[in-house]
């Protein structure tokens, strides 16, 4: 129930009580007339929320936090205007907390860390205008028969697969005072991709051998520097590279492209286990996945066909689509592998990454395993000579990480892996893209 | 550590989000001004502090909107001394007026509604604001004893309602992240059609709501007065009679419309007249009662006497309220219940006090009261308008089945007093003997001589004067059979007495009509009565009224008030049937008091169940809500029914697109790369002569760029694609080399 009619009711029984004790009939009066406005305002809410078709429209995928525009269409079927609709597109936010306990817990907690830290938390970010995780949409009237549009922005939400957002859609009719809330859920299927972090460089060797061309036309640009002919603009292509007569001339983005080259391949391997330490997505298996979504975005941007390989679940996967869409959502659905025997399948995956993988392929491999398991069936190999090893420490995502004890462990890491191979470690706290331009260890080539 | 302190102090007690909106602030503010004017307009504080609140309460506002984004933590320190001042003098005030509590809450709240207009910088403050100005004017409502009190409260409303909308439409544009605005006009017709609504709902919950009797504790109000002598005359002075004779006067007393001639030392039943039909108190209590004045006790033949004198009055003194009334000769009463009742003086009265049969603790604005031994109460002065007292009564419980019980037993000088007659025939003891024959006890014989007298003689203000000498009751019972009150009374006081009953007559005034806007029983000139009341011995004077059409004292009361709310629709079929012509109106009233004999035996009906079976009630509430709330719960736990995933358009666009460059280039049409997704579908179509291409390539291009693919495209694509294939699959040109 809304603050306002709570207070209303609280009020007009307030009044009633007196009434009775002093007898007094204009007493009754006011506080039948609080009492009707709270029930008109249930009830011309529950009038106004009614015949209403709602859409919600928005891209299919997304990254991890990103600007995701969503339309809104709602049309009135009934016979009456409705006024003042307010919807709540609680697609991402989950379920919070809410109520007077909760606020006050919220403000002590608030109070805590500003007294600790000395830095007071101004809360989030103005809403308006992006930064998202739910968004609350008024329409202030939608005649009848008509329909009427919005469109914002949310953030999208962490990795995963979405289904369907939910709504909460209320109305408290012209006058607000008490408010009928409807919940419902529509259809909107999202699959985000986890955050890439644009990475300068990362070691992979051009093999002697390539695949030719495909005949199909790539979102991504030929990697060659040989002026190739003109096309039109695609997600992805940098604008430095539009041709501004042709746009000008033709009235869209015109972009020069390039002799493709032929393209090398590399292989990425993917076995992240179970994080053991971490909350709220923010853990071991989910930086793995960015690490991993990072090294894909960069093999694209340099022209290398990428072959990934996921070791998941209880499978290993390969994923050879052109692009890196089809490994991108295959990241976006990747479910962890389950202990004890994640290392093992690990090792299956390099095998599996081997018959693939043209000889001589670069290789890179994200495993957030313990160093034990790392060192038995990864760093031994013949095949990981030359390639990248990218280890994401699990035990830095826990609250009693120590960097005595981390020291230890990256240094008991860099003995159990060659010389031969690239290797960088990813902690909790450090940006990724960081870490992966700064290896702990290298090659030299 | 100190420094965090206070920069956490500073960032708590930061100003909120100002409110800008204009009309809102403009319709709180004259909402405020309503019931500021209304608390004023009825005696709250005086004209000139009343001016002087409205105009600081329209200078606070405006000051509150100038400075409405700065913090103002001087004001703000400012604000709350005063506050404390207020609270101060409130408690002081309480303390001088427990027994009315009105003034002083009206007054704080007047107070605190003009600090707090000073800081009303959010939104939030601002419906504060109006809703401590809608218990200002409830409260100020209180103190009305009139409908006028409605000139006020329909403008507030209109207002509040319109503060209401405007509050809410600046909340969902400031709150929203995305506003989508309409065609920017007020929706008036709909406010309209809502605020008419808002009548039948709010005359439902006013009819419908109990009043509840329990509640009516200590609220005593009384006017001050510092004026009241401290020794006075214990005559009755009537302002319509003057000076009255020491004896019952030879010739009729000169009829006064308005005032009524039972209230003097005599009653006169020679006096003809209709009084006049004029509001002379109005009266708030828990139950209807009727409110007594005197008695008599002598009869003369044509008229009654109160035969006590001076000597034989009683002083009760007391320099603090209440005055603890107790009465000469009092017999001892038992199963009698505590009644209060406030009475406002709306024009001059007699120096008698009105109140419920007997009155026992009196607050009235005196030290000193005078009573005799028929209980009648004389006040230092007459009653003006504007005065207000309340009396505590105690009224009899008794049921009829205790007074059967009583079998004689009177003492000697109180039946001496009250069963004197005088010379008369004996064809009233006959009568009196026939009518009780049968009846085995001084009660049921009254009840016999009641029902007999209102079932036989009728009421008639026009009856014509009886001689000089008649004997007034069987003038009445022998010769007209008809009469007014003063001749039931009489005709049935003799009767009793004829049987050896102690009785005498009472006068006062009818309960009154119930306003149920006001809560007050509006007594008119009209009202004036006279009753009878006979002894009990145990439960001492019982009232009986043997007038037709008249309530029965006695039966008074034990009336359920708890529904009280529907004698509104009495007054509303008053004031509608006044509009017809008289024959329409008896059909009218009887129709609607049908109606509402209805309604009323339903909520007794109601009543009964409630009270017997509370907890069946308490049980059936609660399986609904847990019903209600694991409904609610499971529905939000079922899986959504939705259509299964799809991937986006722009995928199966770029799809389609491949696939038609494929087949297009094994067509031996491949695309150069040179060549926008456009110009190679013109060119397909030029080289295939159709147009199948070239939409294809436009479909593409949008659910690239523009993201505006529907499926109705994609399906479109779809089909362009597939006339592609089979055009090409028969005559396919060979494949260049790529």
């Amino acid at each position: 129930m809304k603050r306002r009619a709570f207070v209303v009711t609280m009020v007009g029984l307030a009044l009633l009580l007196i009434a009775a004790t002093i007898r007094s009939g204009w007493l009754y009066l006011v506080a039948s007339l609080m009492f009707s406005l709270v029930v008109l305002g249930f009830a011309s809410g529950w009038l106004a929320s009614r015949k209403l078709e709602i859409s919600r429209e928005c891209h299919p995928d997304a990254f991890e936090g990103d600007a995701l525009p969503v339309r809104l269409r709602v049309e009135n079927g009934g016979r009456l205007a409705r006024y003042f609709l307010v919807i709540l597109d609680n697609a991402f936010e989950g379920k919070k907390p809410r109520g007077m306990l909760a606020a006050v817990r919220r403000m002590r907690e608030e109070h805590l860390d500003a007294m600790r830290t000395g830095h007071p938390d101004e809360g989030s970010p103005d809403a308006r205008g992006g930064g998202l995780r739910n968004a609350t949409i008024a329409f202030e009237r939608i005649a009848p028969g008509e329909s009427t549009e919005a469109h914002y922005e949310l953030i999208a939400p962490a990795r995963g697969v979405y289904d369907e957002a939910k709504l909460v859609f209320s109305s408290g009719g012209i006058f607000g005072m008490a408010q009928f809330t409807r919940r419902s859920a529509v259809s909107a299927p999202l699959v985000v991709y986890p955050r890439v972090s644009h990475l300068e460089y990362f070691p992979f060797r051009p093999p002697a051998s390539a695949a030719p061309i495909e005949a199909l036309e790539w979102a991504r640009k030929g990697t060659g520097l040989d002026y190739y002919g003109v096309r039109e603009y695609t997600q992805g292509d940098s604008l430095k590279h539009v041709h501004w007569r042709s746009s000008a001339r033709q009235g869209k983005l015109i972009v020069k492209e390039y002799q493709q080259e032929f393209r090398p391949f590399a292989g990425l391997v993917v076995g992240l286990v179970e994080p053991r330490c971490g909350e709220d997505r923010e853990d071991s298996l989910e930086d793995g996945l960015r690490c991993a979504a990072s090294i894909l975005d960069y093999y694209a941007a340099v022209g290398v066909a990428p072959v990934t390989v996921l070791a998941s679940g209880e499978e290993v996967r390969v994923i050879e689509e052109p692009g890196v869409f089809g490994a991108f959502d295959a990241l976006a659905r990747y479910a962890p592998l389950r202990l004890p025997g994640g290392a093992e399948r690990l090792a299956l995956a390099l095998d599996e990454a081997q018959a693939v993988l043209p000889a001589g392929s670069a290789l890179a491999v994200v495993t957030n395993a313990d160093v034990d398991s790392i060192a038995r069936h990864v760093a031994g190999r013949p095949d990981m000579e030359g390639a990248s090893l990218v280890v994401v420490v699990d035990e830095s995502y826990g609250r009693q990480w120590d960097t005595g004890l981390a020291l230890l462990e990256v240094g008991q890491l860099e003995e159990a892996v060659s010389r031969r191979i690239n290797l960088f470690v990813v902690t909790h706290g450090r940006e990724i893209d960081r870490c992966l331009s700064e290896p702990l260890k290298t090659t030299g080539e | 550590m100190f420094e965090r302190a206070i920069e956490n102090y500073r960032r708590i007690n930061r100003p909120g989000i100002p409110e800008d909106s204009i009309p809102f602030r403009i319709s709180v503010l004259v909402s405020v001004l309503i019931s500021v004017y209304a608390a004023v307009h009825y005696g709250a504080v005086g004209a000139l502090m009343g001016i002087l609140v409205m105009v600081g309460t329209a200078a606070g506002s405006w000051f509150s909107y100038r400075y409405r984004d700065r913090a103002n933590i001087g004001l703000k320190l400012i604000l709350s001394v005063l506050l404390l001042v207020v609270f101060a003098f409130f408690w002081t005030e309480l303390g001088g007026s427990v027994h009315d509590l009105r003034y002083p809450l009206v007054r704080l709240f007047l107070w605190l509604q003009v600090l707090h207009s000073f800081d009303l910088p959010t939104r939030r403050d601002l419906d504060f604001s109006l809703i401590s100005s809608a218990i200002l004017i409830a409260f100020a409502g209180s103190l009305s004893i009139s409908n006028q009190f409605l000139y006020l409260l329909v403008p507030f409303f209109i207002a509040a309602l319109l503060s209401l909308y405007l509050g809410y439409h600046s909340n969902l544009r400031a709150s929203a992240d995305v506003y989508v605005a309409g065609a920017g006009k007020v929706p008036r017709a709909r406010m309209a059609l809502t605020g008419l609504m808002l009548l039948p709902l709010t005359l439902a919950f006013f009819v419908a709501l109990p009043r509840l009797p329990g509640f009516n504790a200590y609220y005593l109000p009384v006017s001050h007065s510092s004026n009241m002598p401290y020794d006075f005359n214990p005559i009755i002075k009537n302002p319509g009679y003057g000076d009255m004779p020491d004896k019952f006067p030879t010739t009729p007393l000169p009829f006064n419309p308005d005032s009524y001639f039972g209230f003097n030392k005599f009653m006169d039943l020679r006096v003809r007249g209709v009084p006049a039909d004029v509001t002379v108190m109005k009266v708030r209590s828990a139950q209807p009662s009727y409110w007594r004045s005197t008695a008599f006790d002598r009869f003369l033949g044509n008229g009654w006497e109160n035969t006590d004198r001076k000597g034989d009055m009683k002083e009760i003194q007391s320099s603090d309220l209440p005055l603890n009334v107790s009465y000469p000769e009092e017999p001892p009463r038992y199963a009698t219940k505590e009644l209060v009742q406030t009475f406002f003086i709306q024009r001059q009265l007699p120096n008698t006090l009105f109140g419920g049969f007997i009155m026992r603790d009196v607050f009235f604005p005196t030290r000193v009261l005078k009573v005799d031994s028929l209980m009648t109460v004389l006040t230092p002065v007459q009653l003006d308008p504007g005065l207000i007292y309340t009396v505590v009564s105690e009224v009899s419980d008794a049921s009829p089945d205790m007074l059967r019980r009583v079998k004689g037993g009177y003492p000697v000088t109180l039946k001496e007093k009250y069963c004197q007659l005088p010379e008369m025939s004996p064809a009233v003891a006959d009568l009196a003997r026939k009518v009780t024959a049968g009846e085995t006890n001084d009660y049921d014989r009254v009840q016999a001589m009641v029902d007999y007298l209102k079932n036989n003689y009728k009421y008639d203000l026009n009856v014509p004067k009886q001689g000089n000498g008649e004997n007034a009751a069987e003038f009445f019972l022998f010769k007209e059979k008809r009469g007014f009150c003063e001749h039931f009374a009489t005709a049935l006081a003799v009767m009793c007495r004829t049987q050896g009953i102690p009785a005498r007559v009472a006068v006062g005034y009818d309960t009154g009509r119930y306003n149920s806007l006001t809560g007050y029983y509006e007594v008119s000139g009209r009202d004036a009565h006279a009753w009878v009341e006979a002894y009990f011995p145990m439960f001492g004077w019982v009232p009986f009224d043997p007038t037709p059409g008249w309530s029965d004292p006695s039966g008074l009361p034990s009336t359920n008030t708890m529904w009280s709310g529907f004698t509104f629709f009495k007054g509303i079929g008053h004031a509608i049937s006044s509009v017809f012509p008289a024959g329409w109106r008896r059909v009218i009233t009887s129709s609607v008091k049908s109606v509402g004999r209805g309604l009323g035996a339903a909520a007794r009906g109601i009543t009964w169940f409630t009270t017997r079976f509370w907890w069946l009630l308490a049980a059936i509430v609660v399986i609904v809500l847990c019903v209600f709330l694991v409904e609610r719960r499971r529905r939000r736990g079922k899986p959504g029914h939705g259509p299964p995933p799809v991937t986006g358009p722009r995928d199966v666009a770029y799809r389609l697109f491949a696939r038609m460059t494929e087949v297009l280039t094994a067509a031996g049409i491949p695309r150069s790369p040179s060549q926008t997704p456009v110009e190679y579908g013109d060119c397909v179509d030029r080289r295939l002569g159709m147009r199948l291409a070239g939409q294809a390539a436009d479909i593409f291009t949008r659910a690239r760029f523009a993201r505006q693919t529907s499926s109705e495209d994609i399906a479109e694509l779809e089909n362009a694609v597939a006339r592609i294939e089979a055009a090409l699959g028969g005559n396919a040109p060979p494949a260049t080399p790529g």
